[in-house]
């Protein structure tokens, strides 16, 4: 596993780093004084943090279309760069989560146009089942998504970060635990 | 039960003196009564040392897999529940059908420990299975259970009695129970039903409470990787700390590795120092499994693939 990897890892610190970035500069900035304080509302300067994998072929050229047709969306979204949809571990997502995201998206090329042929079956399988779970234990609908989001669809990606960035905002930040932070 | 011990330990003589298996895998007395402990008989003079009793819980399938070096065939005492671990391990390429002798006992019911009155170490139990009760001669006196009071929970909805596979059949086949999937999934609806803050506050409480001893891994017989997501140093997908977003990550990582190949036979949850109800999260995922792609019992039949390894195309379509 760990031979086959480092362009994923390289991709994964990137986004840790980017998010770490966000936290330092939310902490300078006056964080809660009391935990009290943090879980009754979020800071008004808050801006909820969403990791997107994107799949090579499919979702990231759709996500370069959103950019270069000039189409705004929240800047919230960060995206990762997968070869395939099915590349995504649902331990990538919970890492994510471990590592101060706020709401994780998986986008790939639809059902039938993998580059692949097969790899997007898989992630639809393996994220129903995962959303499932994230939801029974106890994490909020609104913070994990999946979509099908192909090359030429620059405006369904800029209307999924738009749409995930305003649920996410109602919803508040992803509290790891009642106790922690 | 003590037909079946004597039957036992004439079949399993009659394994080593053959020279059929190299070893039989079973259970001793040990200390306490309630507590059984697995033993490898080598020699046929030893077999009076097996035993037979609704204390025999520990799953044996998992020395299957630990054995890494087999040099003939193992004799293997297996319940309906361990025989699925054991096609588990066949399934999953860890062991060949010809490298196990299984002698499969039907199982009329485990008896939880917990639900009984303490006996001191040392002094022997007789159970008597009665249909719908066990008589325990006690030190007391005898005492008559009712099956639906002292059995745990994963017996009291268990419709695989039988093994599902064997070399041997050891006692009468058991009549199945009739479970419907809402008595199987019971607690898991009753959970799904709570509000999300209720149901982070809860899995929180219960997250608290893990040590990450790994036991629950460590027992099952669906954990057969043969280096753990868990104990890898690079890349450390999960953290060591114990705390809760980390506990946390730990369960719903530990579950979603089996998803769909857990077998049910509850060794997680009854190993658990802690009393983590982990099979709340396995049953969620056969739950889920079931509704989304067609029950399957892991387990049960040779051959079949895990449902997270393979696809359909018409699959439910969420993700639009």
């Amino acid at each position: 596993m760990s031979v086959n990897e480092p362009a994923k890892h390289m991709h994964e610190e990137t986004a840790e780093a980017g998010i770490q970035e966000k936290h330092d500069t939310h902490g300078a900035q006056g964080a809660p004084a009391t935990p009290e304080a943090a879980s009754a509302a979020p800071a008004a300067d808050w801006e909820p943090k969403i990791v997107g994998f994107a799949c090579n072929w499919c979702t990231y050229a759709g996500a370069d279309l959103a950019g270069t047709s000039r189409i705004a969306y929240p800047p919230n979204i960060r995206l990762i760069r997968v070869p395939c949809s099915g590349r995504v571990n649902p331990q990538f997502v919970l890492r994510a989560f471990e590592k101060g995201a706020d709401a994780v998206l998986v986008a790939g090329c639809h059902p039938g146009d993998c580059h692949y042929s097969t790899g997007n079956y898989f992630t639809r399988r393996r994220f129903l089942l995962t959303k499932r779970l994230l939801e029974y234990v106890g994490i909020e609908p609104g913070r994990f998504h999946a979509r099908w989001i192909s090359g030429s669809e620059g405006s369904k990606f800029a209307q999924v970060a738009k749409e995930i960035t305003e649920q996410v905002k109602a919803l508040g930040p992803y509290r790891k635990s009642q106790d922690a932070e | 039960m003590k037909k079946l011990t004597e039957e036992i330990r004439r079949k399993a003589k009659e394994l080593l003196a053959s020279g059929t298996v190299q070893y039989v895998l079973g259970y001793e007395a040990a200390r306490n009564a309630y507590e059984p402990r697995p033993v490898f008989i080598r020699r046929p003079e030893d077999v009076d040392r097996l035993v037979w009793n609704p204390f025999c819980a520990n799953t044996l399938a998992k020395y299957l897999f630990e054995d890494r070096y087999k040099e003939g065939k193992i004799g293997i005492i297996a319940k309906g529940c361990d025989s699925r671990g054991i096609v588990r391990l066949i399934n999953d390429g860890q062991i060949t059908r010809e490298q196990v002798y299984i002698i499969g006992v039907p199982c009329t019911g485990l008896l939880d420990p917990a639900k009984l009155p303490p006996v001191p170490d040392g002094v022997p139990v007789e159970v008597e299975d009665q249909g719908e009760s066990f008589s325990l001669a006690l030190p007391g006196g005898a005492k008559v259970v009712a099956k639906a009071e002292a059995m745990p929970a994963k017996c009291q909805n268990c419709d695989y009695p039988n093994p599902v596979i064997s070399d041997v059949i050891i006692g009468k086949e058991v009549q199945p129970r009739q479970v419907t999937p809402q008595a199987r999934y019971a607690e898991v609806i009753e959970l799904e039903a709570y509000k999300p803050e209720a149901k982070k506050a809860y899995w929180e409480s219960v997250f608290d409470r893990c040590i990450r001893c790994y036991a629950c891994r460590n027992v099952c017989p669906a954990c057969d990787c043969k280096e753990c997501v868990f104990d890898q140093a690079e890349p450390r997908w999960v953290s060591k700390a114990i705390n809760v977003p980390e506990n946390r990550i730990f369960h719903i990582t530990r579950a979603l590795h089996v998803a769909g190949r857990c077998v049910e036979c509850g060794e997680c949850d009854r190993i658990c120092p802690m009393h983590i109800p982990i099979r709340k999260l396995n049953k969620k995922i056969a739950k889920d499994l079931g509704e989304l792609f067609g029950e399957q019992r892991p387990g049960t039949q040779l051959e079949e693939k895990p449902a997270l390894g393979f696809y359909a195309v018409n699959d439910p379509e969420e993700f639009m």
